[in-house]
């Protein structure tokens, strides 16, 4: 990089857009010790009793249960369906294939809510015709969140595949393989670790999801974003602290993780 | 010692394996499932904003000149343009420590970038509101060290909503401008520095115009991503700052004005269509994604 | 059929392969990519068996060629057929055609054994008897030692030759090679060439070989195809190309050569004289346009003398202007008296007194050494 560096001024302005950026996830730090069943700060005493909530509320528990089952599912055929598309594309090289890119990613280029419209109308149309995976069903929930997610997939897979080098592909065609078994044995072994971050991606992209899912869902399929909304929307119940700060824990371990093993490595 | 090579035989390859064929299939898959559970919805959508509640044009003519819709549709403009330029400015400065600072400066920029990243935008808004609210971490320092008399409202109004929205938007705002900055060629720096212009001189008359397709990228994403919204303001602006997003949600759910909702979301897609087709014309997409 | 631009060298290639049907015909194969055509009527028969080179310089074409040969680019025009049947629309997987890439190509992941095992995998051959096959092959290529290694942990001449068990193992009756061994250090080149021509002779299989490599082309190869612009200059066999060139640009590509510009030409006697600066300069009879055209003589077909040998056909006046020593060869450059340069490459210890810069000197050489080449278009 050269020895080119920010001087003094810049490096202060950005520690303070980076205190920025840390703010909100450490003050829900304190709140979530908070001993009163409304959002104030502790004064002095901290009680664990939001994290007791978590623990043991049956509603919380359902809800936390619902996401991971929604976002295994979700994120596996988003994959799925994201890796099959990504590898068609990258074995047949099609004339439309811009075209055909833009149109897989649409739902993470349209405003989110314009989705949630979308995904509104198709469940109320699946509630009539399929209700057993229309609204406010577990495969509704499944669905529209393969939907918002798998552009992410896509994105993911593509990026991996153009990392490969093609002529493994024709070598292996060229030795009399199949298209199926140049993909299982050859292609996807290579990229492996691709798929497993495009599936990644997809499970929190589907575990994080709201937008979409307050429009699809009412009072059965409460994932948990939708009960941690629930928790905010009118009073604010200092539980919402309790499992943020669980889930900040959770993602700083892993960037934590993920930067370190890096930087060690090198 | 070298075997004979010509002794045994094998078969063909099997034929008729069909790549071309296989090759679609797999490439079917995900648009077909699109189209059922988008496009064909979205052809839905749209038709019920010529047919609800009566057949007609009558909702765009509504989103055309009702005084309503219009004073949501400014406000929205308003703090999306005013949450694009905020957010630009600070992920610009971050991405400038990130890329170019030493190794330190960068893995605390990393991290400040990273992992509001993969936060959920809940837990984030839920944040700032007990930074922001009332009773929150501010006001009560800010009365503690005497600062303030009287408590600051900064949430249920637009405060609150633009903060919220820039803390969301900044990682997002990052991504293209680093991957402009990482590709600048630091010897260019190095020669105005070595040439005599003052650090700032070089910043502002090189570097800066140097990453003007990054900042324009991320501009344009910036402003897509805020227009249709929805989380974030309708927490921290509690009802009051209401924006196009939240107001499309109410159409729906309160008012049961469907055929409202689904004109707003057409003239949506159409006005993000037009925003990305000028970043189409200006920069190359492809290089702001990676 | 063959287009008329081949000389005599080439039907005489053409005499030595079966008449009736080719193994493998090229007819009028062309490649346009927008407006630049990457090939250009390439008309081209392949027997079975023959070891051949496609010999170009980058942008030639001749890697296109080997594409469309081995189906992974499709021609826009043309034809291809093997044993009279067309085969131009048949798809690479379908073709049996083994193939070795520039970067070989291998398969990351996979051992060496299950690279070579690759083929007969897909061909649905029983575990037992794809093991036997594919260690007589490794064995073929000296790497029974290496069977169960990563390819990553080979070097580039064994992964090379993992490549090449890898292509041969499922025994195809044609493969095609593009540019295998440019990767590697000369010492290895040689070595893997010697391979290569014994693997070939073993196998029985039709080599198809691409490089940019004169000197490796003319050791290896049964006939070459000169490929310039996307035109096929000359098929031949090695001496065909290299002692009977049909064009200046194929003198020129395959190594160092002379080029004297003679006007006023005229037959007799099997033999034709033209005028290089008022000297008579005489060559082999040969059909050309009349008017100019230009005399070569390759370097290594110089004689030096201190007087006019008696008795010399063509004799030019010239002096030494610098000699530089390589071994076993000495090359020299030097001027004829109106200053044309003129290369001459001696072995090494004759003539000892005349290589001196600064000496002047008889250049001359035998009619039957030199011939004739057209005038540029």
């Amino acid at each position: 990089m050269g020895t080119y560096r920010p001087g003094p001024v810049a490096i202060l302005l950005a520690v303070l857009a980076g205190l920025f950026l840390l703010a909100p996830m450490l003050a829900v730090i304190p709140m979530s010790f908070t001993p009163f069943r409304y959002l104030k700060m502790p004064e002095g005493e901290l009680s664990l009793r939001h994290y007791r909530t978590i623990w043991e509320n049956a509603d919380w528990h359902a809800s936390i249960w619902l996401s991971v089952r929604v976002g295994l599912v979700a994120s596996s055929i988003a994959t799925f369906l994201a890796t099959a598309f990504s590898l068609g594309m990258w074995y047949v090289q099609p004339r439309l294939k811009a075209l055909l890119i833009g149109f897989v990613m649409l739902p993470m280029i349209v405003p989110p809510v314009v989705s949630a419209v979308i995904l509104y109308f198709f469940m109320s149309w699946l509630a009539k015709a399929a209700p057993a995976i229309g609204y406010d069903t577990f495969w509704g929930v499944v669905i529209s969140h393969v939907v918002m997610v798998v552009p992410f997939a896509v994105v993911v897979v593509m990026v991996a595949l153009s990392q490969i080098d093609r002529r493994i592909e024709m070598a292996a065609r060229g030795m009399g393989a199949s298209i199926w078994q140049a993909s299982a044995w050859v292609i996807l072994p290579n990229i492996g670790f691709g798929l497993v971050a495009a599936w990644v991606m997809a499970f929190v992209l589907s575990w994080e999801e709201i937008a979409v899912t307050l429009f699809i869902t009412s009072i059965n399929a409460i994932t948990l974003p939708r009960r941690i909304w629930m928790g905010l929307r009118d009073n604010v119940d200092p539980a919402v602290a309790a499992i943020s700060v669980i889930l900040i824990v959770i993602t700083l371990a892993v960037v934590l993780g993920r930067i370190l093993w890096r930087e060690t490595r090198k | 010692m070298p075997a004979p090579l010509n002794a045994a035989t094998v078969g063909p390859a099997p034929r008729a394996r069909g790549w071309r064929t296989g090759g679609w299939v797999l490439i079917a898959l995900l648009p077909l499932f699109l189209c059922a559970a988008y496009l064909v919805p979205f052809l839905g959508v749209a038709n019920w904003s010529i047919t609800l509640p009566e057949p007609g044009l009558g909702q765009y003519a509504r989103v055309a000149t009702d005084p309503g819709v219009h004073s949501v549709i400014w406000r929205t403009l308003r703090i999306c343009a005013l949450v694009t330029l905020l957010a630009v400015i600070l992920a610009y400065l971050l991405t400038y420590v990130w890329i170019h600072g030493n190794r330190p400066m960068r893995i605390l920029a990393e991290i400040c970038i990273i992992v509001p990243f993969w936060i959920s935008v809940l837990s984030r808004a839920f944040g700032w509101l007990v930074v922001l609210y009332n009773r929150g971490i501010l006001n009560t320092w800010a009365q503690d060290l005497g600062i303030l008399s009287e408590p600051l409202t900064l949430v249920r109004n637009d405060v609150g909503v633009v903060i919220g929205m820039v803390h969301f938007l900044v990682p997002f705002a990052v991504f293209p401008i680093a991957s402009v900055m990482r590709g600048l060629d630091t010897r260019v720096l190095m020669a105005a520095r070595g040439m005599g212009a003052g650090r700032l001189r070089t910043f502002w008359e090189v570097f800066v115009p140097m990453t003007m397709p990054g900042i324009f990228g991320s501009a344009v994403i910036v402003f897509v991503f805020s227009l249709g919204f929805f989380v974030t303001p309708a927490l921290l602006g509690g009802g009051r700052s209401i924006m196009i997003a939240e107001y499309v949600y109410v159409q729906i759910f309160q008012a049961s004005n469907w055929g409202l909702a689904a004109a707003l979301s057409v003239t949506m897609i159409v006005i993000v269509s037009l925003l990305l087709l000028a970043l189409m014309r200006l920069t190359r997409v492809e290089k702001l994604v990676r | 059929m063959h287009d008329d631009t081949s000389g005599g060298s080439d039907a005489r290639a053409r005499g030595m392969m079966a008449e009736a049907t080719p193994f493998l015909r090229a007819s009028g194969i062309e490649k346009h990519y927008g407006q630049t055509r990457a090939l250009d009527g390439i008309s081209l028969d392949i027997a079975n068996g023959e070891f051949l080179t496609l010999l170009g310089p980058s942008g030639s074409g001749k890697t296109t060629f080997l594409m469309i040969l081995s189906g992974f680019v499709s021609a826009s025009a043309g034809s291809l057929h093997e044993l009279g049947t067309d085969i131009t629309r048949r798809p690479p997987e379908a073709r049996d055609y083994g193939m070795v890439f520039q970067g070989y190509a291998l398969f990351p992941h996979m051992s060496v054994e299950d690279n070579v095992a690759f083929p007969l995998r897909v061909r649905g051959m029983e575990r037992g008897t794809r093991r036997t096959l594919v260690h007589d092959m490794l064995a073929r290529v000296g790497l029974a030692a290496h069977a169960r290694k990563k390819v990553s942990q080979l070097s580039g001449g064994q992964q090379q030759r993992v490549a090449l068990a890898r292509a041969l193992v499922f025994r195809p009756r044609v493969l095609l090679l593009d540019e295998p061994l440019s990767a590697l250090d000369k010492n290895l080149r040689e070595q893997m060439q010697a391979e290569l021509r014994s693997l070939q002779r073993d196998s029985d299989t039709t080599f198809v070989f691409v490089t940019h490599d004169q000197a490796e082309a003319l050791h290896l190869s049964n006939r070459i195809a000169i490929f310039d612009q996307g035109r096929l200059q000359q098929v031949g066999s090695p001496e065909d190309v290299y002692e009977r060139p049909e064009n200046r640009f194929v003198a020129e590509f395959l190594g160092q050569i002379n080029l004297f510009p003679v006007s006023g030409l005229r037959a007799e006697a099997g033999r034709m004289t033209g005028a290089f600066e008022g000297t008579a300069l005489v060559a082999p009879e040969r059909a050309l346009a009349p008017g100019a055209a230009h005399l070569a003589v390759r370097p290594e077909n110089l004689r030096i003398t201190a007087a006019r040998p008696e008795g010399a056909v063509n004799a030019l006046q010239a002096s030494v202007e610098e000699a530089v020593y390589g071994g076993a060869r000495i090359n020299l450059v030097l001027r004829t008296a109106s200053g044309t340069p003129v290369l001459c490459d001696l072995p090494a210890g004759s003539d000892a007194g005349l290589v001196t810069p600064g000496s002047p000197v008889w250049l001359s050489w035998e009619p039957e050494k030199c011939l004739l080449l057209p005038q540029d278009a």
